[in-house]
């Protein structure tokens, strides 16, 4: 189980030459996601999902509170957390100059893999996103589709227990979209833990066992869609979105 | 520390370099200069010294005295008679002289295309050849007279001294230059080579977006930035073998045509420890190289603060080329006291102590490099400003 306990990331954001202010891209931040469910991480640009995420992930520390995997944190066990962790964001940039098959084999070393358990699982996964016929060109000749596949592939090569998607489907068109939400369905049927974050409300209510929406680093409202949506009096996520935010969009 | 993941760190970056054919160029097109630099000097020496094979060709309408004959083949000169002034002009018209002489009485007159560099050399020869045969011809007046041409002439003494005790001739000098600049090449090589490396390392990782994506994997900060500097060393050390291993090799096939090369000696010991400077200028330059770059958030920016270490790596060159004197505080400055070591050991001029202060205080400054970047590289400014 992931718990994400009161957490705030400050940083320091330069206002002119000599000055700079405190910025809370996160402030008092508290849920938890549970294996078999898909968290869904709800607010618009700016409102401090990345970093949020970043955090969960362990590529960033936050300034206070406390995350815990399996009861595990990153000051103490990153590495075994890491181990646990799948990190896929929309803009996620691959190496151009490797072959999709180069990266599957560099990530399974990473992961502690070894020979003929790794070279199985490179071949499995191929396989299984339909890469034989591209998996050995440079990633850079790639189609945004087969670049996509590699994407998801390579959080694969370790079977992880979670899986952190940032904004996945951004930018992407409707058939690379649809590999990416089969995999989030197939993951948590396996009893996989999935924080998916997006900006696309509709998306979230389609995929999404609870959601945590958060407008400028805040949290505005934890639960199921549906309760959400009851808690607002509204019919869809969008809408209930601007009715707990109110006039606070500018 | 995982060193596996430090490996794997290595591989990927190698790999990656390995791939860049402006890499390779880097590493292998730089150091052949040295070699054409070399070869140039080689043939710009003969050229000034001249060759016994290739003597110039002087028309004269007298026939040479025994004397004379000694003073032309000490000035490279070939000289051919012609019975008349007519067949000795149509010669030189022909294009068969470089210069001619026709001498009447006790006068010579040298006729020569002054707007030719090759003829005004041949000139200042024959007249070098006629100055000395005057000299003889003066001496042995004064010793058919009883007198001692000394004291006509010397009386006073003029010698040209080094200030450390030997006498160092010019072409000693030009030689002692053209090798510094080759063994500054050889620096400036592994400058260059880590910059590009450094860059593709870690500021195009950055503007990539690479960098975040590889973070998320098992692996740490530090080892990430020692597999990266590891890498580098690989590819600095791989730029300055490449170099040393051309001068070495381009100065053998340049002895065996060229007279200026032929007491190069450089034995297996002096060359083994040429490579260990290498590995440990390797080491240190990798380190300000990534150093350099650290703080860019592109590939354009990263080259533009890789610069500052390149033009720092070419001083070295213009200390070689001012011929300034080395001190044993030299061996204390890395990149300076690199070259000044190579140099020593190219010209058997060995000083131990020096060569340990060199490897001591570039290991220490590399030590301090590398704290400084793991610290560096610990900060969530450095990783995600791009």
């Amino acid at each position: 189980m992931i718990e994400v306990k009161n957490v705030y990331k400050k940083f320091k954001k330069q206002i002119s030459k000599k000055e700079t202010i405190d910025f809370y891209a996160d402030s008092n931040i508290s849920f938890t996601a549970s294996p078999g469910e898909v968290v869904g991480i709800l607010g618009p640009n700016g409102a401090g999902k990345t970093t949020l995420l970043r955090m969960i992930a362990g590529i960033m520390t936050p300034t206070k509170g406390e995350i815990l995997v399996d009861e595990r944190s990153h000051k103490k066990d990153s590495i075994s957390i890491k181990k646990d962790i799948a990190f896929l964001t929309g803009n996620t940039k691959l190496y151009k100059d490797i072959s999709p098959y180069e990266l599957l084999k560099m990530c399974g070393e990473y992961y502690g893999l070894k020979d003929q358990e790794l070279e199985k699982k490179v071949k499995n996964i191929i396989k299984k996103f339909d890469m034989e016929t591209f998996a050995h060109q440079r990633i850079e000749t790639l189609s945004t589709g087969q670049y996509q596949r590699t994407s998801i592939a390579r959080c694969l090569i370790n079977d992880p227990k979670y899986y952190i998607l940032d904004e996945p489907t951004s930018g992407l068109d409707i058939i690379s979209s649809k590999v990416i939400l089969d995999c989030v369905k197939e993951e948590k049927a396996n009893n996989k833990c999935i924080l998916y974050s997006t900006h696309y409300m509709e998306e979230a209510e389609n995929i999404c066992d609870k959601i945590v929406m958060i407008n400028k680093g805040k949290v505005i409202a934890t639960g199921s869609p549906k309760e959400i949506k009851k808690n607002t009096d509204t019919t869809n996520l969008r809408d209930a979105f601007f009715a707990l935010i109110g006039g606070d969009h500018e | 520390m995982n060193k596996n993941n430090i490996f794997i760190t290595i591989k990927k970056e190698l790999r990656s370099v390995f791939r860049d054919k402006k890499t390779i160029i880097m590493i292998l097109a730089f150091p052949l200069m040295i070699g054409v630099l070399i070869f140039l000097y080689g043939f710009m020496d003969t050229e000034m010294v001249g060759d016994d094979n290739n003597k110039y060709k002087v028309g004269i309408n007298y026939t040479p005295t025994e004397v004379e004959q000694v003073y032309i083949k000490e000035m490279q000169l070939e000289t051919k008679e012609y019975h008349s002034d007519e067949a000795l002009k149509e010669a030189y018209d022909n294009g068969e002289l470089e210069a001619y002489i026709l001498k009447e009485n006790d006068t010579y007159t040298i006729y020569i295309d002054d707007s030719d560099m090759t003829a005004t050399t041949v000139g200042t020869l024959v007249e070098s050849y006629l100055s000395s045969y005057n000299k003889y011809l003066g001496d042995l007046y004064l010793y058919q007279n009883n007198i001692d041409p000394e004291v006509v002439y010397d009386n006073i003494q003029i010698e040209f001294k080094n200030v450390d005790g030997e006498e160092t001739s010019s072409t000693a000098l030009m030689l002692t230059m053209v090798m510094g600049i080759a063994f500054s090449y050889i620096i400036i090589s592994i400058s260059l080579a880590t910059i590009n490396m450094a860059t593709s390392a870690i500021a195009t990782e950055k503007e990539n977006g690479t960098l975040e994506t590889i973070l998320t994997l098992p692996i740490t900060t530090n080892e990430l930035i020692i597999g990266k500097y590891l890498a580098t060393v690989i590819i600095g050390l791989c730029s300055s073998i490449m170099g040393f291993i051309i001068t070495l090799v381009s100065i053998k096939i340049a002895s065996l045509k060229f007279e200026i090369y032929k007491e190069f000696t450089m034995n297996f010991p002096t060359i083994a420890l040429g490579v260990l400077i290498c590995f440990v200028a390797s080491c240190l330059i990798a380190g300000l190289a990534i150093a350099a770059t650290s703080s860019s958030k592109s590939y354009k920016e990263a080259q533009a603060a890789g610069q500052t270490l390149e033009i720092i790596s070419m001083i070295p060159m213009f200390i070689q080329v001012l011929d300034v004197n080395t001190t044993t505080y030299f061996y204390f400055i890395p990149i300076l006291s690199h070259t000044t070591i190579l140099m020593d050991l190219y010209s058997n001029n060995i000083n131990y102590m020096n060569l340990l202060y060199t490897i001591i205080s570039t290991i220490i400054y590399t030590v301090i490099i590398l704290k400084f970047l793991l610290t560096k590289f610990k900060s969530e400014k450095v990783l995600f400003q791009s």
